[in-house]
This record gives C-alpha cells, structure tokens and sequence, in this order.
C-alpha cells in the first residue's frame, strides 16, 4: 500500500476579504514506503501549500481530490491526530513559543503519541538521554534545549532542531519544507547525514527544495516540478540537475 | 425622605455608637470613615474608579457583620487551595474572616505579630502613629467603611535592622457557617523598621461550606528606609466570595516593595494597590497574574504615586480570560511636581480564551515633573494561531496545546518572584487551577 497517496488535490487559501484563492490545482502524488521524493519549483508555486495541507494546517479548504494515508483519509483528521498517526512537518518558519521549555515541549509530544498507541509515558531518564544523544548528532547545543522553543534561535539552529524533533518523534512520513534553506555549508552536511539516518523502508519523505545541492546528500528516488499549483514534471535525480541549469523558464511560461 | 440604611447597606444600626471604651483617635477615625461612605455610598459604575466593577449585587445578599467566633476549618478542608508551602518553611498564621486565630509563637526577637483587637484594647499607643494615617480613604468609600468598621486583623512590626528568617505565611480563610451570608473588614497592619527585610505571604481561600461571603479589608503598609518588603499573595476564593481588597504602602528612601498577586478564584475581587514613592532611591514592583472564568469578574486597580525624585516602580500584570470572565485593569501612575527623574512603567496583557470573555484597561499617566521616563503598554489578544498549529503538528491535542501555551503566558509573569520554594507554590497553583479549568471544559464538552 503507497504511504501517501494524493490525488487531484484541489485547495483554496482564505485570503481575508478577497475569498477563496486557488493554489493547488490537481495535484497527483503517490510516495511508497522507502520513497523519498523531492519537490521543486518557484517561489509561490504552492510547495509549503502542499505541505501544509498534509499536515492539516488551518486555513485552508479541500475544493477538490482526496490524501490517504497507509489507507485512511487524512483529510478527516486533525492536524494533532495526523501527527500521531505518523506525520511530521518541518516547518520552512518555525514557531517561537516563548515560556514553552524545549523539553517540557518535545516531552509532552512523544508522550501524546505514546497515550495514542496505549504506550506508557517516556521514563524522565530515558528521555534526556534520547535528546541528547539526538542532539549531538545534528550538532544542537545542550543550551538551546534549556530555551524556550525555538525562541532565540539563528534562522539554521531553528532548522537543525527541526530535524531534531523530527528524529526523536521517529514518524513515517517526514514533510520537509526548505529545511536547507538558511543552513551553511558544514550545518547542511550535518543535517542532510540526520534525515539520512531517517531514510528506512518503512518510511517515506516528501523534501522541498529550492537547491540542487541538499539532493546530492540527501538522494532522492523522484524529483517532481511543482509550477503554478500543478506537478508539472516528475523524473530522477538528474531532473534537479537540469532545473538547476535552466530555471524555471520552460514552466512558468516566463522568458529565461 | 428614604431610609439612610437602606440606601447604604452594610452599615449595622448600632454602628454609630462606636466602641464604648475606645480612645477618642479610634472614635474620630471611625467617624471619619462613616460619614466618608455615607456621603459617597456602596460606589456606583457612575463613579470613574469603579466604571467597570458594579458593586449592585451586594444589596441582594443578606450579609451580617461577622462579629468573630467563627472556627477555622480543618486544614485538610482548605489545603487544596492555599499555597503548597510547607508549615515548618514558614511562620503560619490562620485568619478566619480576618481575624487571627492563632499566632506564631517562635517568631524571633524584633519581630512583633499580633492581633489588631488585642493592640486596640491593651496597647492602642503601638498602632497609633499608622493606623488609618497611612491610606488616605478619603476618595475611597469601601476602605473608609472599612475603618468604620474594623475591629480585628493582623499587625506585623518588624524592628529595624531584622531580617526575618522565614516568609510569615497568612492563610485567610472567608467563612460564612449555617447558611448565613457574612460581611467583615478586616484591618491588617505591616510596619518595617529601617533597615528590616521580610516576606509576607498570603493565602486567601473559602472555608468548606460557606455562605455568601463579603471580605473588605484595608492592609497600611510602611516600608522604612533601606527595608525590603516582599509581599505575594494568592486570591482563590470560592464562588461565594466578594474580596474588595485595599492595600495602601508608604515607602521611605531606598525602601523596596515587591507585590505579586495572584487571583484564580472568587466571583468578584478587587484588588486596590497604592503605592506612595515617599523616598528617594525606593522601588516598588506591583506585579501579577490572574485567571477569570465562569462569571469571575476580577479587578485590578493601581495607584503609583511618585511623590519624591529618583524613585522607580514598575507594574506587570498578565491575565487569562475564559469563557464569562471579566477582568479589569486600572492603574495610574502620578509624578508629582518635585517628583524628578522618576522611571515609571505599565504592562498588562491579557489573553482572552472565549468571544464570552471580557478585558477592560484603563491606564492613566498623570506627570507634572518634565524629567521622567514612564511607559505603558496594554495588549487584549488571543492565543497565536501559528504557535498552537505548531504544537499540535507535533501531535499534542488542542486542548494540551492550549493549556501549555496558557501557562506559558502567566508563568512568565510568575517567574517574577525570584526561584525558589515560593516560586515553585505559586507555579503549582497556576497549574491547579489549568487542571481544574481543563476538567471543567470537559464536563461541558462531554
Ligand atoms: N494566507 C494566505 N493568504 C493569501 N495568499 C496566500 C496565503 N498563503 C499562501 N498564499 C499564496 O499562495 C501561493 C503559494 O504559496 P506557498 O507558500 O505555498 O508557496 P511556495 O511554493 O512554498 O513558495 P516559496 O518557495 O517562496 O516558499 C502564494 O502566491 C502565496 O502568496
Ligand atoms: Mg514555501
């Protein structure tokens, strides 16, 4: 069974008094177990839309097609049950919330999946260690997990604690939205070796891009072209390699 | 013509007379005080200070004076809703309806606590120099009923040059016993000697079974030069329970006044700070947090009053609101003509939870000193739509996320009160009362 399949996505954004706006227009996508599948494409072409919409983030409406996920219908779920059930978002701005410690924060989400799955509470012990270890590995300063969420973060400490989260809530389908935008050269290696310690056959990725160059570590199976709400392209790899040297020109109907 | 005690209730018959055998002070004070309230009334929303808080409900309720002799429950009966400290960390002091019921009697040498009946009668000499000289009640019809009134309530004389050792904690109990709907005001008194430092801590909750309960008191306050006085209160009455609270402090040169309030429970308080900046070099901190809900209507009213140069005060309150709460906020802030270089500010923030939930402010700067620094700021929002979506993307349930993000919102005004023992208790109140504020949106929910 595909892990996520989308068909004919249709959805709108509330855009206050102008109504219902358009931004995904018939978007097919199926990502099986093992997949990672990279989007790319141009800036307001409707990726984080796409994403946000897996995830169930509020304001937008489904005009249109349906998400399944391992079989159900996501769309019927809530953005916190969709997160239980395996989803995991890594926002391309991540939310300072000021007076939430990183761990009470990170506690409280691994517990609410645990309480979900019938799974007893993560033991005090047991947790600090997971954070740290992880938080080694994608080189996250003990410090940082002492703040409050994301609260005094560079714009590429926000990304590494991203994925940070994303390795201690261990989902199956992994949302990556620019995660590698904001990151120096070493922080993309560092970042790209964690999703990559991610990578399994049960689990499948979704990684949007703006460049070539996280794809050379993170090795997609599928590479799609996402342009004006619609997939416009899908091939391999070296379909990033060739948007890398032409743009966007040939999709967006714009001179090169 | 209409009947005097009808038009002003809560005022007893055999008022007028006074005590027989008081001292003429006493007998002046008192009278001051009632031709005060009698002439200005139960305030009225017509009168500015009192805009947003109706006092009309009282006529309804049948209150008799409390007259003492009211037992204290057992402790076991309150201890869900006083200040987790443990009684051996703290000098503790039981108060039923204002009137102490028992005393400390280890506080260390220089530190005097007693009740206010017991000084009137056998020593009036000691309370004479503060006792209504401190609050000026004169704009204040509630507070000058109280000294009308008062008959019993805490004295507290911190010699100069003590620090106490441990915080006194007050536990405040309002109780109303065989159904009989009571009024009381209590008068409290705290006087620290130059050079003296202590904390006072108070805990004012309802007794088991209570009737209506009506709670008026008036706390003078004089802070001497280089003294510290410390003073966190917790407010987490019943729903029987009207607390209209007045708390007047003078402080001398360098003198400090660090209040924290918290107010989680009672269906309408008032909480009247003022503070007299009286010294050079002094500050005072009025700070707190609150959470109304469910017909709670709680009320914030402060007066800072920069009366000499080179002083500092600051005023932080943050407050949640649910679904039928009421808050207000007033404070003001006066800089008088001398009062030079005065650094002065104002925040409250409140968070409303429901379309049914209501925040008033009504900050008012009155300077007449050209060199100064205050500020102000007020904020009435709602929980941030981007930081709850983010919680729950990680899979915490609406309702944990916006418990966590409630707490966030008060314990960084919590966090106020320096870490420690004291910190952690108001901490755990703030989180019993989200627990009971989650079970009780379940019920409804359900
Ligand atoms: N809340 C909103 N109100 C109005 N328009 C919106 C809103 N959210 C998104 N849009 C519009 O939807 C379109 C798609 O936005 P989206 O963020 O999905 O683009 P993107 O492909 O992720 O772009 P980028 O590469 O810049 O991140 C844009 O034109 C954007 O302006
Ligand atoms: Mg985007």
């Amino acid at each position: 069974m595909a892990l996520l399949d989308i068909k004919d996505l249709h959805a709108t954004v509330d855009d206050g008094d102008a109504g219902p706006k358009p931004i995904l227009k018939g978007i097919s996508l199926t990502i099986n177990p093992g997949e990672v599948h990279a989007v790319m494409g141009p800036n307001g072409a409707g990726k984080s839309t796409l994403s946000n919409v897996i995830s169930g983030r509020p304001g937008y409406t489904v005009t249109g097609g349906s998400v399944t996920y391992d079989g159900v219908d996501l769309l019927e779920m809530e953005a916190d049950a969709r997160a239980r059930a395996g989803l995991f978002l890594a926002f391309q701005y991540p939310v300072e919330i000021p007076g939430v410690a990183t761990g009470t924060f990170l506690k409280t989400a691994i517990n609410a999946r645990r309480k979900a799955n019938g799974e007893p509470e993560i033991e005090a012990l047991d947790f600090l260690k997971l954070m740290k270890a992880n938080a080694k590995k994608l080189g996250v300063a003990d410090d940082m997990l002492k703040r409050p969420v994301n609260v005094g973060f560079s714009g590429g400490e926000k990304k590494r604690a991203e994925v940070l989260q994303m390795a201690m809530l261990e989902p199956r389908l992994c949302l990556l939205d620019e995660t590698d935008s904001g990151l120096d050269i070493d922080a993309l290696k560092v970042v790209a070796d964690g999703v990559n310690a991610l990578r399994a056959p049960d689990r499948g990725m979704l990684v949007i891009t703006h460049y070539q160059r996280l794809l050379d570590y993170i090795v997609p199976d599928v590479v799609h072209v996402l342009a004006d709400g619609r997939i416009v392209k899908s091939g391999d790899k070296s379909l990033a390699l060739e948007l890398e040297s032409k743009g966007y020109a040939e999709f967006t109907g714009a001179a090169a | 013509m209409t009947d005097p005690v009808e038009t002003i209730p809560l005022v007893p018959e055999t008022l007028a007379a006074g005590a027989n055998d008081e001292p003429a002070w006493l007998s002046d004070l008192r009278r001051a005080g009632l031709s005060i309230y009698t002439e200005r009334g139960l305030p009225t929303v017509k009168v500015e200070a009192w805009k947003y808080t109706s006092l009309a409900g009282l006529k309804k309720i049948p209150y008799v004076l409390d007259d003492g002799g009211v037992p204290a429950p057992a402790d076991a009966d309150i201890a869900g809703d006083v200040l987790p400290l443990p009684p051996e960390d703290t000098y503790r002091v039981t108060l039923v309806n204002g009137r102490p019921t028992d005393l400390p009697t280890d506080l260390p040498a220089g530190v005097r606590m007693a009740r206010l009946a017991d000084l009137l009668e056998a020593e009036p000499a000691l309370v004479k120099p503060y006792l209504g000289r401190i609050a000026d009640l004169s704009d204040a019809p509630m507070g000058a009923l109280n000294g009308a009134l008062m008959r019993d309530g805490v004295v507290i004389l911190v010699d100069a040059g003590i620090v106490l050792d441990k915080p006194i904690h007050l536990v405040s109990i309002a109780q109303a016993p065989n159904g009989q709907a009571r009024h009381g005001h209590p008068r409290h008194l705290i006087v620290l000697g130059d050079g003296a430092a202590a904390t006072i801590v108070e805990s004012r909750v309802t007794g088991p079974e209570s009737a209506e309960t009506l709670c008026n008191a008036v706390t003078e306050i004089a802070v001497g030069a280089d003294a510290h006085l410390r003073h966190l209160r917790l407010v987490n009455r019943a729903e029987t329970a009207v607390d209209l609270d007045l708390t007047e402090t003078t402080l001398a040169d360098r003198a400090t006044y660090d209040a924290f309030t918290l107010t989680l429970g009672g269906r309408l308080v008032r909480n009247e700070g003022r503070v007299r900046l009286r010294g050079a070099n002094a500050w005072a901190g009025l700070r707190g947090a609150y959470g109304a809900r469910d017909a709670q209507h709680f009320d914030t009213t402060l007066l800072v009053d920069h009366v000499v140069p080179d002083a500092r005060s600051d005023q932080v309150f943050k407050g949640v609101v649910d679904a039928g709460g009421k808050a207000v906020f007033q404070g003001k802030v006066i800089v008088r003509k001398d009062a030079q270089r005065t650094d002065g500010n104002q925040l409250h923030k409140a968070l409303l939870l429901s379309r049914d939930a209501d925040a008033y402010t009504k900050p008012e700067l009155e300077i007449y000193a050209d060199d100064v620094k205050c500020s102000h700021g007020a904020t009435v929002g709602e929980l941030d739509e981007n930081q709850l979506f983010y919680l729950m993307a990680r899979g915490i349930p609406e309702a944990d996320a916006r418990a966590l993000l409630v707490e966030a919102f008060l314990d960084d005004v919590v966090e106020a009160i320096p870490e420690g023992p004291l910190r952690d208790a108001f901490l755990a109140s703030v989180r019993a009362w989200q627990t009971r504020r989650h079970a009780s949106t379940w019920e409804i929910g359900a």
